[in-house]
């Protein structure tokens, strides 16, 4: 197969056209506090991208969040992640151009503002390391998540003119019909075959099992101990909040260099194991407020965050980072490894539906010892914000804490209003403090006032 | 012990002294550009009025938009627990309160032991609070006093459909170029801020009692229609506009 993908702009000719703008992202994604070993693996991921890009011989295929990605590395192609390109660009708190630019094009205001930020990178000619991502040379998209990765890559892979592998997963809600579960999973499997075929057309390679299944289980581990650090946050004080973990999935998440993820993984468990071997109250910040976050992060609003932490409420367990965490059961076969995947595409932790949501985030509730929940309704993505409402009555009728709905978006700066979400913030945590001291009973006493009635 | 309020909002600045039993004072001034200027000159004004020093001032609470910027208060309190408190002062057993400010309306629920239990604010977008009457108004060429009072006489309303307050106001502006009465575009204009009230309310649950508060608690049409929309017996104090500073002043006793 002939690759012919255009290089994406390096960051020094980038930087000689827009110095501000170069400075701007730089600095924002210093800001982040983010640790060097992190950095460097994900600096790495950036480094062998634009290698990849430049190479006239290795492939590069871009995927969406949700799909099997071991199925690339099986078959030696690179994979190219542009919902990891917008991120960088919501850090760097340069995305609302890149959206508008989109918009520009024709896109609306309410579409995915990930898609929306990752086009106006490629458009504009952004670098990797500011929102840029490569031209596929072919594309492996899913709706398993959300249907406009499918149709984001399929208007991308017609643009370029290049291959373009669709996976369909059926929309069960989250495995509530069981009877229907054998058809689904067939449905799945054989799609799944035809995946590695499609590959094979693709690379000129045949499939290889036994490298197949190695990767699966690098896969796995790398999955078991991303897993393993969520119960080191169910400790008080917790191993580490919000602002971190969006960053520290994305090893899990991209599985591109799988070793180096492994080794970074298990070298952070090992600090904790020892951090929480000693006194781990010394050493953690004071939580006063442990919070559970439902829906994607504000990307481009990382000083939200740190105001949120300074006033001693903690973000520590989000349901969307730890279902970035896909092979979670061991697996020896590749019927078995496909059948399990299809397990996992339907019953994601993102997408289960309310009637399994809602006791989820009870139990976590309980296990992470959790004073409030904040619901991201977020304003360009749909799967997130949907029946939020719903959440929100039952998880106060069940567990009587607060739970304030948040309404601004993961990418678009234009939806999130400082002043008034520092006001609900604020009002949120006076009901965590009032639900804790129970003060404000004795201070509000009265019914000594004037009244003028209107109701006559 | 003396104690003050002071909230500072997006259009106006208000001003609640209290001693341990009773409010004293209160005031309302337009809050301007100069957040600042806005408190330092009410509370000049005030406490000149009162023929009292600041120094026999205990403490102050700061709450609105602009509380962070009042740098002489002992705390900083949110406008949402302070309209409890201040709805509260009034009516010990209330329920729910309905704050319809410059750029924000708000339903609060209070449960039993007078706690906010839960609320919900308007989300992007000022239709629906006393910034969009404002524009209304100024369309229409009536001042707010009148306005509260014409839509009364209205023999219909006239929809205003528009999400958005610009757009509303060209509604407004077609609807007078057809030649509809400034009364029933009026009315259509409380019911319009009413709708979206009522549906921002769905979103909780109202109980009884309900208190309106805010500086448009006092447009009668509003309280007509929202009352009839509602179904319910709607309570305003007469010191609705400056509740939320009673509210802080009330919370100042106990810091
Ligand atoms: S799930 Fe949300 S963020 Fe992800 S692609 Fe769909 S709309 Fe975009």
């Amino acid at each position: 197969m002939s690759k012919n993908t255009p290089n994406i702009p390096g960051l020094g000719s980038f930087f000689l056209k827009n110095p501000g703008l170069f400075f701007k992202g730089m600095k924002n994604q210093l800001k982040q506090g983010v640790p060097m070993d992190l950095i460097s693996l994900m600096g790495d991921y950036g480094k062998k991208t634009k290698k990849a890009d430049a190479s006239p011989t290795q492939l590069v295929a871009n995927f969406t969040a949700g799909f099997p990605v071991e199925f690339l590395l099986a078959f030696d192609v690179w994979p190219g992640f542009p919902e990891f390109s917008a991120c960088t660009a919501g850090m760097c708190e340069i995305s609302q151009p890149l959206i508008e630019e989109a918009e520009g094009m024709g896109y609306s205001r309410d579409l995915c503002a990930y898609m929306k930020t990752a086009i106006g990178a490629r458009e504009k000619g952004y670098p990797l390391d500011l929102g840029g991502s490569p031209v596929g040379d072919f594309y492996c998209g899913t709706n398993g998540v959300c249907d406009t990765h499918a149709k984001w890559f399929e208007n991308e892979a017609r643009k370029y003119g290049r291959p373009y592998f669709a996976m369909d997963v059926p929309c069960v809600v989250s495995g509530s019909d069981e009877a229907r579960w054998k058809v689904d999973s067939d449905y799945i499997v054989a799609q799944l075959y035809d995946l590695i075929k499609f590959l094979e057309q693709q690379t000129g390679k045949k499939f290889d099992e036994a490298k197949f299944m190695n990767i699966i289980n690098k896969s796995q581990e790398c999955n078991r101990l991303y897993l393993e650090f969520f119960e080191y946050r169910k400790r008080i004080p917790a191993a580490d909040y919000f602002i971190f973990m969006r960053v520290f999935m994305f090893p899990v998440f991209a599985q591109y260099d799988q070793d180096a993820a492994i080794k970074y993984y298990q070298k952070v468990l090992d600090k904790m194991k020892k951090r929480y071997a000693q006194a781990p109250e010394k050493i953690g910040k004071p939580e006063k407020y442990r919070l559970m976050w439902e829906g994607i992060t504000l990307w481009y609003a990382s000083d939200f965050y740190k105001d949120l932490e300074k006033k001693g409420a903690h973000i520590v367990y989000e349901l969307y980072t730890e279902s970035s965490a896909f092979r979670r059961k061991k697996t020896s076969s590749v019927e078995e490894t496909m059948r399990q995947m299809a397990k996992e595409f339907t019953s994601a932790t993102y997408i289960l539906e309310q009637d399994k949501r809602i006791p989820f985030m009870v139990q976590k509730i309980d296990e992470y010892s959790i004073d409030g929940i904040i619901l991201h309704a977020n304003m360009s993505c749909r799967p997130s914000a949907a029946g939020l409402q719903d959440v929100k009555t039952e998880i106060e009728k069940r567990t009587n804490k607060p739970v304030l709905i948040l309404t601004c978006d993961m990418m678009d700066p234009r939806a999130f209003s400082e002043a008034q979400v520092q006001n609900r913030i604020d009002a949120f945590i006076e009901m965590m403090e009032e639900n804790r001291t129970q003060k404000e009973k004795q201070i509000m006493s009265g019914g000594t006032g004037q009244w003028q009635t209107i109701n006559r | 012990m003396l104690t003050i309020g002071l909230d500072i909002g997006s259009i106006t600045t208000k001003i609640a002294v209290m001693n341990s039993k009773a409010l004293i004072d209160a005031k309302v001034s337009f809050t301007g550009y100069n957040v600042e200027k806005a408190w330092r000159n009410i509370l000049k004004e005030t406490l000149d009025r009162l023929q009292l020093k600041e120094s026999a001032v205990d403490r102050i609470v700061a709450t609105g938009y602009g509380r962070s910027g009042v740098s002489i208060a002992n705390e900083t309190v949110t406008e949402i627990k302070c309209h409890a408190v201040g709805a509260r002062f009034y009516m010990d057993n209330v329920a729910s309160v309905i704050d319809i400010g410059g750029q924000d309306s708000k339903f609060i629920r209070i449960d039993k032991g007078g706690n906010v239990a839960d609320f919900v604010m308007n989300d992007k977008c000022a239709a629906g609070t006393g910034r969009f009457l404002e524009v209304m108004a100024r369309a229409l060429e009536v001042d707010l006093t009148d306005f509260s009072k014409l839509s009364l006489q209205a023999r219909k309303s006239s929809p205003i459909s528009s999400m958005c307050t610009v757009f509303a106001e060209s509604e407004v502006i077609s609807l007078i170029a057809k030649g509809e009465s400034r009364e029933n575009i009026i009315a259509g204009i409380n019911e319009s801020i009413v709708n979206r009230l009522v549906s921002m309310i769905g979103r909780s649950k109202i109980e009884e009692p309900v208190v309106l508060t805010g500086g448009v608690a006092q447009n009668i049409g509003i309280q007509t229609a929202l009352m009839k929309k509602l179904k319910i017996k709607i309570w305003v104090p007469e010191t609705a506009q400056v509740n939320g500073a009673i509210g802080a002043a009330i919370l100042a006793r106990n810091i």
